[in-house]
């Protein structure tokens, strides 16, 4: 069965279609959010809420672009708006593990290029994170990018661009050790 | 951005990793938060989450075969959804009875601001804190009452026949105006005080109306002992919060203070003169002060002219 024929079901309220809808594209959705969020939970609850909202809507989907961007401009939109809100909630909570290390002195390895790079991606404006983790960690387009994001396709290079000159900034230090 | 620096990011995004950091960035990022592989990514779970949350929005649709693993629990979207609407409410109950605080807060402080009086006793703290005074028995049935009407200085000496009455006056003149005006609590200050400046001028007008007669010394000075008790209160309460009345306050009481030491003259005839001579001394003294300090004048200022109605 065709995508347009499930999506019309689907529309119709066939439980069975949008289930068929939800396999073909829920790893993707799932893997995105995943990367956003860094938390399998918050994964989660942003692809669950992602295919209630995109099944709630189904009906405005006028097929301009593929079902597949279009879920993933509703995805986007749904893990920055849940991140910001998390985000919020972390401010104002201080972390356990943090309270517990007040007054106590940690001697810790130099830390590694994976988790300074993380650091440096997590530290990066929600835009530029959000290009970079799509196009150079999940491979998106910057044509998916603008569609999903809503922006040109040029802003979505001009910000790839600027992330990667932070992270290079970021990581300086190791630029050295790569050339040595 | 600029034609030329747009073109170098199209270049740039093209050449990329363009050197030994880039290519480790681009290596390093793969595993940034790297999500589970296909196979363990919870599909039913989510799906059973998601027809849960449908539900309402769809109730003819078939319910979902699908239940969700039990080592995956998952939280439904609509339970969520109907805790965060509860939460909101309660937020919102929380900020309505906040401002309400607030507003209580607010009203109290202005009502409580400085030159307010702070509060409903305060006229009948005055009134029943002042000093007792002699029982009408001990005093000359046959001098009228003073009454704040009462200001001319030609008018017959007026005593405290009534004095005992004074507090019960006071009392009853706020007893009148509180309940009319309860937000207003500074009113029984102000009827507090206009009762004391008319008794105070009854007593001056008395004073000097009084030629050295010594029984009446006596009387003056029985008389002045709670007025002086009275403007030492009035002087702390907020009705002295203005400054003209705070000034005529303290004169007032030097003035009382003064006639409250006219102490009737001993009988005995060996220091009769000498007393004598001190009282004409303490009265110069006194008449100085009234004189110096325009006392008279200035308490019939501030004595307002609906002050007799009360």
């Amino acid at each position: 069965m065709t995508e347009p024929n499930l999506i019309a079901r689907a529309v119709a309220g066939d439980l069975a279609a949008q289930r068929a809808l939800y396999d073909q594209h829920v790893d993707r959705v799932y893997r995105l959010a995943y990367r956003l969020a860094g938390d399998e939970d918050l994964a989660r609850d942003f692809t669950q809420e992602t295919f209630v909202r995109a099944f709630d809507r189904l009906a405005t989907f006028r097929g301009e672009s593929s079902l597949g961007t279009w879920l993933h401009t509703i995805g986007v939109s749904v893990a920055l708006n849940g991140l910001r809100k998390v985000k919020r909630w972390r401010a104002r909570e201080a972390p356990l593990d943090e309270a517990l290390a007040v007054g106590t002195t940690v001697r810790e390895a130099e830390p590694d290029l994976k988790r300074r790079l993380a650091e440096a991606i997590d530290a990066l404006p929600d835009g530029y994170r959000t290009v970079f983790v799509m196009h150079d960690v999940e491979g998106y387009t910057h044509e998916e990018i603008g569609t999903a994001l809503g922006i040109q396709s040029g802003t979505s290079k001009a910000q790839l661009f600027r992330a990667r000159a932070k992270l290079r900034i970021a990581l300086a230090d190791f630029a050295g050790e790569w050339v040595s | 951005m600029t034609t030329n620096d747009h073109d170098n990011t199209l270049d740039r995004d093209e050449a990329w990793p363009v050197d030994g950091l880039d290519r480790l960035i681009a290596s390093a990022a793969r595993d940034y938060h790297a999500p589970p592989p296909s196979a363990a990514v919870p599909r039913d779970a989510m799906w059973a989450a998601i027809v849960a949350a449908r539900i309402p929005a769809a109730p003819d649709a078939a319910p979902a075969v699908v239940r969700p693993a039990a080592t995956t629990p998952v939280v439904a979207i609509a339970s969520r959804r109907h805790d965060r609407a509860s939460r909101r409410a309660w937020w919102g109950l929380a900020a309505a009875a906040a401002i309400f605080l607030a507003t209580g807060v607010a009203v109290g402080r202005w009502s409580a601001r400085p030159g307010v009086a702070s509060g409903p006793s305060a006229a009948s703290q005055v009134a029943t804190t002042a000093p007792a005074v002699a029982p009408a028995t001990h005093i000359d049935s046959t001098i009228t009452a003073p009454t704040p009407g009462d200001r001319a200085g030609t008018t017959p000496v007026a005593l405290p026949s009534a004095l005992p009455a004074r507090p019960a006056q006071v009392a009853a003149a706020t007893a009148r105006r509180a309940p009319r005006d309860g937000a207003r609590r500074d009113d029984a200050y102000d009827v507090a005080l206009e009762q004391h400046f008319a008794q105070a001028e009854a007593l001056l007008v008395s004073y000097r109306a009084d030629t050295l007669d010594v029984a009446l010394d006596g009387r003056l000075a029985q008389w002045a002992r709670p007025l002086l008790g009275d403007t030492r209160l009035l002087l702390d309460s907020p009705a002295a919060a203005d400054p003209r009345r705070r000034r005529l306050l303290e004169d007032l009481e030097l003035v009382l203070a003064q006639v409250a030491r006219l102490a009737p003259a001993p009988r005995d005839s060996a220091g009769a003169d000498s007393t004598a001579r001190g009282d004409r001394a303490e009265r110069q003294l006194i008449d100085g002060t009234i004189r110096h300090s325009q006392l008279l004048p200035r308490l019939r200022t501030l004595m307002p002219a609906a002050g007799s109605d009360l």
